[in-house]
């Protein structure tokens, strides 16, 4: 089914568990296979549930009431723990922010995506050590045998992140989730970092979910664009007419904020002797 | 783990003194001079002599011989109470957490009771029930110590078992079995470890005061405790006699005190070993640039 898209969501709904409140309300979007889809939004407009729904993973408290998320033909808000497995690390993968407390902070990171390769695949223990340090040397991390031996705490916060999209990226998935990916980050790791996944899903023909805050991230990466705010979305579609021509008043505030507080502005500022 | 213990001198010191310790509980039996139930009545409540270099008791027993043989059982007893007590407290420690509320409740509630329980009477109240014999002692002690390594283990495994990379291994499939391996054990073990020397050293004092008041070990058989007991009738004669048991004893609860806290220093994440490990590392890197 080439032509049918890899990610459907349609009207999703995320309650709280007593259905007092609605946290996302009637979300729909397709993302076409090896797509790019940013959602942007301030925090607490749903993006984080959006992304943990299609991951299956809705945190305690929530419940999805409606709305289909189809993945590849299947309808995964139905899925049990179970029929998840052969799908999570294999076909979707997640990076969230703050990398170092998802690995174990006693065990070497090389080991540690050995362990996810080995998992996944049904390579021995030296040939997942081997295809490790690969990956490590694909992620744009220098000396990858030296890495593979690490702690999490001797890695910085960009090397931890390499290492965690290395780790999302070793079942070969069809679709990437980055959530948040690179807020933690500092602007220029957080470029390099952006790099690296702009060219993994070339290489790779990865489909690609980017949630951030911030506008810039999501202009460098996506081809397509969702805003969203207070659960619901407020505009979507290709990234440059949104960005560059918004219609509806939060996104042009949003892109507002950003020329006056952004270092463009700064710079025309300077320039103009102002 | 072992080498960042050694290298404290507390480690050493402690080590060195268990060491010998054990040495004398393993050889002490062969090496004691004479036999340990045998008494000489030529020399009831000697002092000290070049034949009898700790004197003798009361049935002229030599005093040095009972010491060595009385530390095999002194020993072994203190440690099979601890391992009962590893047993029956590490393992819900660990399940308490993975299998789900009701188990965790009920183990709960049934630690905290045998936590009510007095020591000596419940252990009273075992052999009474089980027969006035050191296994059935050491079983009580075992069950009331198990609670403390229940309360460690549970908390210890707790904050992993939180963790964000715990709730990712089990999202993408990892069984319980296989995240108690890889990632519970390792932090739980070094905290462990340091509750099991710390109560070595407080069964040895349990089963001092258990034999002291003849509960576990019938009076011929010597042991640590039960020495203790005896010379304190012959005090008039022989004022120094109670010093020489109990001197042991101290020394060597001393010693697995220090080693639980050496121990402790050791595996202390925030403690000195991470600092220069890190300290190499940025070397290596520096290497590296």
């Amino acid at each position: 089914m080439p032509d049918t898209p890899l990610l459907q969501v349609t009207n999703l709904t995320v309650t709280t568990a007593d259905g007092s409140a609605e946290l996302v309300r009637g979300v729909s979007f397709d993302l076409p296979r090896h797509g790019t889809l940013g959602i942007v939004g301030e925090s607490g407009s749903g993006k984080s549930l959006t992304c943990r729904s299609i991951l299956g993973i809705v945190p305690e408290g929530c419940v999805i009431t409606t709305g289909e998320i189809i993945f590849d033909g299947v309808d995964v808000t139905a899925l049990t723990h179970k029929e998840w497995l052969p799908l999570r690390g294999n076909r979707i993968s997640a990076v969230f922010q703050d990398p170092g407390s998802y690995l174990n902070p006693s065990i070497p990171v090389g080991k540690q995506l050995a362990e996810a390769l080995r998992a996944t695949s049904s390579l021995g223990r030296r040939a997942a050590a081997a295809r490790a340090v690969e990956l490590f040397a694909s992620m744009g991390l220098h000396d990858p045998e030296f890495v593979y031996r690490q702690y999490p705490f001797e890695l910085s916060g960009g090397m931890l992140q390499r290492v965690l999209i290395a780790i999302a990226l070793s079942g070969d998935p069809d679709l990437l989730i980055a959530d948040e990916a690179t807020t933690a980050l500092d602007v220029t790791v957080q470029a390099e970092v952006l790099d690296v996944i702009a060219d993994l899903r070339a290489s790779r023909n990865l489909a690609l979910v980017l949630v951030s805050h911030d506008l810039a991230v999501v202009a460098q990466v996506c081809d397509t664009i969702i805003v969203m705010r207070d659960g619901v979305i407020v505009e979507a579609g290709a990234t440059t007419d949104v960005l560059g021509d918004p219609q509806h008043e939060y996104t042009r505030l949003l892109v507002d904020s950003h020329a006056t507080y952004g270092i463009e502005k700064y710079l025309a500022g300077e320039l103009a002797g102002v | 783990m072992v080498r960042a213990v050694l290298r404290r001198p507390l480690g050493i010191v402690s080590a060195s003194v268990i060491l010998f310790v054990l040495a004398l509980a393993v050889f002490g039996p062969a090496l004691a001079p004479y036999d340990p139930f045998e008494g000489d009545v030529r020399s009831i409540l000697a002092g000290p002599s070049a034949e009898h270099w700790l004197g003798t008791d009361a049935l002229g027993r030599d005093v040095l011989s009972r010491l060595l043989a009385g530390s095999t059982l002194s020993l072994l007893s203190a440690a099979e109470a601890v391992g009962i007590g590893l047993l029956l407290g590490v393992i819900p420690g660990l399940l308490s957490v993975y299998l789900g509320r009701v188990f965790e409740w009920l183990s709960l509630r049934f630690m905290d009771s045998l936590i009510t329980l007095p020591f000596l009477v419940f252990a009273i109240a075992m052999t009474a029930l089980l027969g006035n014999g050191l296994h059935q002692a050491m079983f009580a002690v075992g069950i009331l110590v198990a609670p403390g390594f229940y309360r460690v283990t549970r908390a210890a495994a707790l904050a992993v078992a939180c963790s964000q990379y715990v709730e990712a291994a089990r999202l993408v499939g990892a069984s319980p079995w296989w995240v108690v391996r890889t990632h519970l054990w390792g932090k739980v073990a070094p905290t462990v470890a340091v509750a099991t020397a710390n109560m070595l050293g407080a069964g040895l004092v349990i089963v001092s005061a258990l034999t002291f008041l003849g509960i576990g070990v019938q009076p011929p058989e010597p042991t640590w405790g039960g020495m203790l007991a005896t010379d304190l009738g012959y005090l008039f004669q022989r004022p120094y006699g109670p010093f020489i048991p109990a001197v042991l004893i101290m020394i060597t609860v001393g010693a697995f005190n220090g080693l639980a806290d050496a121990l402790h220093d050791a595996t202390d994440t925030s403690g000195a070993r991470t600092r220069s490990r890190s300290r190499t590392n940025t070397r290596k890197e520096l290497a590296h640039a």
